[in-house]
């Protein structure tokens, strides 16, 4: 993880917890991005493309504090577990507290959403018989 | 007879009845309001972002590829299978 100098460590905490929680509770793999978007939409889906191989299953929380902008990008795959709607719902709780002025907690509540409304499909054919 | 009451002077006095009332209002306070200060975020939005990005869960060797990724980002190549929401504040 970069530090970010802009954000205090125990406001980069309450981020990773944040990650790690809604990743144990729907499986779903999330990063968050806190920094420019100079094309909006499209900066995000670039970012979201390096992730490569982990791209399908990844959801990518991305915030323009200077821009006042937010998006989310969710990998194809990731997509049928965290739809659309579930990423505009997402965003409208983000928005309540960023334009409070509570940037982590945006982002945490943004999280949270997301990890909420994720349906995550249990792979019931790998529970074999012996 | 003389009370406990009339012997005090006046330092103590305010020392009891006025500073001691006042400093313990002060700590319950104090107290009250520390977690909401360790809550609030150090920077503001709105501001302008001067720092290096944050990542959070980045793809491997993100600080070298996040700029290169921003700069090579292409007007409406938004058209994908990918999904998502965006949102102004």
């Amino acid at each position: 993880m970069l530090a970010g100098e802009g954000l205090r460590t125990i406001d980069v905490t309450r981020i990773e917890e944040a990650v790690a929680r809604e990743h144990t509770r729907c499986g779903v793999d999330f990063s968050v991005y806190v920094g420019p978007l100079v094309d909006g939409r499209d900066s995000a889906l670039a970012l979201h493309s390096q992730f490569g191989a982990e791209s399908p299953t990844t959801v990518l929380v991305a915030v323009d504090p200077g821009s006042r902008a937010t998006e989310i990008v969710t990998g194809v795959q990731a997509r049928r577990w965290v739809d659309d709607r579930a990423c505009a719902l997402a965003t409208l709780s983000m928005v309540s507290s960023l334009s409070a002025g509570d940037l982590i907690g945006g982002i945490c509540h943004g999280l949270t959403t997301l990890g909420d409304q994720a349906r995550h499909p249990g792979s019931l054919h790998t529970d074999l018989p012996e | 007879m003389v009370t406990e009451a009339s012997s005090m002077s006046g330092a103590e006095f305010a020392v009891r009845f006025l500073l001691l009332p006042i400093a313990i209002i002060a700590i319950i306070w104090f107290l009250w309001a520390l977690p909401s200060w360790l809550r609030r975020s150090s920077f503001r939005p709105g501001q302008a972002w001067t720092s290096e990005p944050l990542w959070v869960g980045a793809p491997a060797e993100s600080d070298a590829i996040t700029r290169a990724a921003i700069d090579s980002a292409t007007p409406g190549s938004g058209t994908d299978d990918r999904g998502g929401a965006s949102a102004r504040w």
